[in-house]
C-alpha cells in the first residue's frame, strides 16, 4: 500500500461520506454545505488519477458555479433553511423498480469494465483535451454550448416578462 | 456631470463629449470613468505629500487663545475673603472659611496694598465639577481668582481635583475659626441688652463655619459615590 | 541569483520542500499582512493630511500593528448563542486556505515556486472560487442580518467578477501558449527588440490590448478582494462589517488575514502575468536578485489598491453590476477575440 492507495481510499472515504450526508442531513443548507467537500474528494480523486485540468474544472464548475448557485437557492427562499425533512418512504415497491435497475446497471458496470491498474505518467493534459474538443467532440461542445445560449436567452426572457407586466 | 455643474453654481472644468453613435458613445463613457479615476488619483497624490494638519499632542500643542476659560487658580496673597466668587459660582464649587481675627491681631497688609481683614482659614475648589463658566474672575474684587493656561489636570481620583488654596493646615484653621467664635461670644456676652434681634440677625458677610462646611459637603459626593 | 533553485541548493526531495515553503508562505502572508495594515494606515493618513500612528515603538509608531495582532489574539473568542456553531467555526479556515492555497503557484523567482503546476492560472482561478462558499458559510452561521448581506453581496460580486479576471487572465495564457506560471513569466524575457529588458513583458507586448486587460484584470481583481470602490460587502456604514461582524479575535484575524492575502496574491497574480514577476526590468539590472522584483512590483500594485481606496467613493450594488456586465466584459471580450485571433495569424 503506497502513498497513492492510501490517498484515493482518504479520498474515496470522503466523498462517499460527505454524500452520505448530503443525502441523509435533515438540515438543507448542511446538505449544501457538504456538498463542498463531495465535490473537492472527487477533484481529488481526479488529481490523484493524474487528470489536473479535469480536476480544477471540476472545482471552478461545480464548486464556483453550482454549489454557490445551490447555496444562493437555498438562502434566498424564505423559511426554506430550518425546513425539517421527513425522511420516510412511500410507495417502495414502486421506488424499487427505477433504483433497482440503476443499481443493477452500475453494478455489472463495475464488475465487467476493465479498469487499467496503471497509472498514466502526470503530464499535461490541457492541450489534448483542448484538441480533443474542438476536433473529435466538436458536435457535443457545440450542442452543449447550444443548450447554454438557449438557457441564458430563457433566463433573459423570464426576467423580462416579469418587468413588463409591473411597468403595464 | 455639467448639468449638475451649472445648477450648484460650481465652474464647469471639464467638459463631457457626446456622440450621436451609441457605441462610441459607450467608449467615450467608458474613458471618461477611466480619466476621471485617474483626475481623482492625481488629488490624492499631492494630498500625500501636504503637511499634516494634525499635531502630535502630549509633544507639540497647538497655541491657545489668551481668552480661553481653563483652569481656575486662586492667588490666595490677595484674596479678602469677599465670598463674591463663592455666591456667583452657578456650580456651588467653591468653598471659603473665614475668621475674623482676635483683638489686637494684624494680619498685615496684602500685596495690592490693602489691609487683610480676615483669615481666609480655606478655600477649596472642587475642579471636577467646575464648568468654566468664569463668573468667578469676573467678579472678583481683587483679581486674586482668575483663569491660567493649563487644560491637562487629570488625576487619579476625583478626591483629588479637590483643592485646598488657602496657606492654613486644618489644624490652624479650627483654631483660628474658634478663636474667633470665642472672641463672638464672649462679645455677645458683655452685651446682654441687644441679643435677640442681633443673634437671631444673619451675618451674611461671615457665615458660621459649621454651617458652611456641612452644605458643602453635601453637595459633594466624594469618589465613591455617597456623600461624605 | 535569479536562477537560484532551491531543490538542487540544498539538494532535497520535492516534497520537504514543498513543506518547507508551505511554511515559508504562512509566515510571509503573517509577516506582510502587519506590514500591509500599517502601510493601509499610514496611506490613508497622509491622504488626508494626517500621520496615523505615531507612538507605538517609536519611529512613525512602526510597532502599531504588531501590538493590534498581539491584542487581537488574546481578545476572547465569542461564538454567538444563536449561531450554528460548526458552520461558525468552519468557516474562517475554508477562506483562509482557499486564499493561501494559491500562493502555492506563485512563482517568486524563476525557481522559487511551491510547485509549477502545468495548469498553474486555471488552478488559481478555481481555487480562489472556493473562498466564496466560506464566505457564504460564514454569513450565514452568523446569524447576523448584516452578515448575511455582506456574504450575499460578496458572492455575486466575486462570481461576476470572476468573468472578466478570467478572460482578461487568458491573454497572456494565448501568448504563452501555457498555463504554467514559469512558462508565462520565461515567455516574458524575449520577444520583441532586445532581449530582457521591460517592453518584453505582457504589459507592453501587444499595444493597446494587453495593457486594457491588464487595468482589467487589476480593477475587476478590487471587486474580487472586496476592496473599494467595490467594498460594498464591507460597507461600513451600511453593513456594520459584513460577513465577518460577528466574528472575534483569532477568528476574526484569520478573516483579515486571508483578505490581506487576498491583496497580495491579486498583486503577484498581476505583477507575474503582466509585469514579468521576478524579471528584472533592463540586462544590467539581473545582478538584484528575482524575488526582489517580484516583490517590488507586487508592493506597487498593493500601493496603488490602497491609493485607489484612498480616493474612490464606494460604488452602488447596481453600479458594480452595470461596470461588470456592460462595461468589463465587452471590453475583456473584445480583448481576447483580437488577441486570439493574432496569435492564430502569427503562428501561421
Amino acid at each position: 500500500m503506497n502513498f497513492q492507495d492510501i490517498a484515493i481510499l482518504f479520498f474515496g472515504l470522503l466523498t462517499i461520506l460527505s454524500a452520505t450526508f448530503v443525502t441523509f442531513s435533515p438540515k438543507i443548507l448542511y446538505s449544501a454545505f457538504s456538498l463542498l467537500f463531495t465535490f473537492f474528494g472527487v477533484a481529488a480523486l481526479y488529481l490523484i488519477l493524474s487528470a489536473d485540468f479535469l480536476a480544477a474544472t471540476q472545482v471552478i464548475v461545480y464548486v464556483g458555479g453550482i454549489l454557490i448557485l445551490i447555496i444562493f437557492g437555498v438562502l434566498l427562499t424564505a423559511r426554506i433553511t430550518n425546513l425539517e425533512i421527513l425522511e420516510q418512504t412511500q410507495q417502495r415497491f414502486i421506488a424499487l423498480l427505477p433504483i433497482g435497475s440503476i443499481g443493477l446497471g452500475l453494478i455489472l458496470l463495475i464488475l465487467f469494465t476493465n479498469w487499467p491498474i496503471n497509472l498514466l505518467p502526470n503530464e499535461p493534459t490541457t492541450a489534448t483535451i483542448g484538441k480533443k474538443l474542438i476536433l473529435t467532440y466538436v458536435i457535443a461542445f457545440e450542442a452543449s454550448s447550444v443548450l447554454l445560449i438557449a438557457a441564458l436567452i430563457g433566463a433573459v426572457r423570464l426576467g423580462r416578462e416579469r418587468n413588463d407586466e409591473n411597468v403595464q | 456631470m455639467a448639468e449638475m455643474r451649472t445648477a450648484l453654481g460650481m465652474p464647469i472644468t471639464h467638459q463631457t463629449k457626446t456622440s450621436k453613435n451609441p457605441i462610441i458613445q459607450w467608449i467615450l463613457d467608458v474613458w471618461e470613468g477611466f480619466y476621471t479615476v485617474l483626475v481623482g488619483m492625481g488629488v490624492t497624490w499631492r494630498h500625500f505629500f501636504r503637511k499634516p494638519f494634525t499635531v502630535q499632542y502630549p509633544h507639540e500643542k497647538l497655541n491657545i487663545p489668551k481668552q480661553a476659560r481653563q483652569r481656575v487658580h486662586v492667588d490666595i496673597d490677595l484674596c479678602g475673603g469677599c465670598l463674591q466668587c463663592d455666591k456667583i459660582c452657578p456650580a456651588g464649587i467653591i468653598k471659603i472659611v473665614t475668621a475674623k481675627p482676635v483683638a489686637g491681631e494684624d494680619l498685615g497688609v496684602r500685596p495690592n496694598g490693602k489691609r487683610r481683614a480676615l483669615h481666609i482659614a480655606e478655600f477649596t475648589i472642587d475642579h471636577s465639577k467646575c464648568l468654566y463658566c468664569g463668573l468667578c474672575e469676573t467678579v472678583c474684587n481683587d483679581d486674586a481668582i482668575y483663569m491660567i493656561p493649563d487644560f491637562q489636570y487629570t488625576t487619579r481620583s476625583l478626591e483629588q481635583l479637590v483643592v485646598n488654596y488657602s496657606r492654613y493646615s486644618p489644624e490652624e484653621r479650627d483654631r483660628v475659626v474658634a478663636a474667633a467664635a470665642a472672641e463672638k461670644a464672649a462679645k455677645q456676652a458683655s452685651k446682654p441688652a441687644v441679643p435677640q434681634t442681633k443673634v437671631s440677625d444673619p451675618q451674611p458677610n461671615i457665615p458660621s463655619p459649621s454651617v458652611d462646611s456641612d452644605v458643602f459637603n453635601e453637595k459633594c459626593p466624594g469618589p465613591d459615590g455617597e456623600f461624605k | 541569483m535569479s536562477q537560484f533553485n532551491p531543490l538542487e541548493a540544498f539538494n532535497l526531495p520535492i516534497v520537504y520542500w514543498q513543506i518547507i515553503w508551505a511554511g515559508i508562505i504562512v509566515a510571509f502572508v503573517t509577516v506582510f499582512a502587519l506590514f500591509a495594515v500599517y502601510l493601509e494606515r499610514k496611506i490613508s493618513a497622509y491622504a488626508q493630511d494626517r500621520m496615523g500612528p505615531m507612538e507605538t515603538g517609536g519611529w512613525q509608531g512602526w510597532a502599531q500593528t504588531i501590538a493590534d495582532a498581539l491584542k487581537l489574539l488574546l481578545k476572547e473568542d465569542i461564538i454567538p448563542e444563536l449561531a450554528d456553531r460548526r458552520l461558525f467555526k468552519l468557516a474562517p479556515y475554508i477562506v483562509f486556505a482557499g486564499s493561501l492555497g494559491v500562493m502555492a503557484v506563485i512563482p517568486f523567482g524563476v525557481n522559487l515556486i511551491g510547485t509549477d503546476l502545468n495548469i498553474g492560472l486555471y488552478f488559481i482561478l478555481a481555487l480562489s472560487s472556493t473562498v466564496v462558499i466560506g464566505i457564504l458559510m460564514a454569513g450565514w452561521a452568523s446569524n447576523n442580518k448584516w452578515a448575511l448581506y455582506g456574504a450575499m453581496r460578496s458572492a455575486a460580486q466575486m462570481v461576476s467578477y470572476e468573468i472578466p479576471i478570467g478572460l482578461s487572465l487568458m491573454l497572456p495564457v494565448l501568448l504563452t501558449g501555457s498555463l504554467s506560471m514559469i512558462d508565462i513569466t520565461n515567455a516574458q524575457k524575449s520577444g520583441i527588440l532586445a532581449d530582457g529588458y521591460f517592453w518584453n513583458w505582457y504589459i507592453f507586448r501587444v499595444p493597446p490590448f494587453t495593457l486594457i486587460a491588464f487595468i482589467l484584470y487589476f480593477w475587476a481583481s478590487l471587486a474580487e478582494t472586496n476592496r473599494t470602490p467595490f467594498d460594498i460587502p464591507e460597507a461600513e456604514s451600511e453593513l456594520v462589517s459584513g460577513y465577518h461582524t460577528e466574528y472575534t479575535g483569532i477568528r476574526f484575524a484569520m478573516f483579515f488575514l486571508a483578505e490581506y492575502a487576498n491583496m497580495f496574491i491579486v498583486a503577484a497574480i498581476a505583477s507575474v502575468v503582466f509585469l514579468g514577476g521576478p524579471l528584472a526590468p533592463a540586462p544590467w539590472l539581473n545582478w538584484i536578485p528575482g524575488p526582489i522584483w517580484m516583490l517590488l512590483k507586487s508592493l506597487v500594485l498593493v500601493f496603488i489598491q490602497m491609493w485607489l481606496r484612498w480616493t474612490l467613493p464606494r460604488v452602488r450594488v447596481d453600479q458594480l453590476m452595470h461596470i461588470c456586465w456592460k462595461i468589463f466584459l465587452p471590453l475583456a471580450l473584445v480583448n481576447f477575440i483580437v488577441i486570439a485571433t493574432l496569435v492564430v495569424l502569427w503562428q501561421k
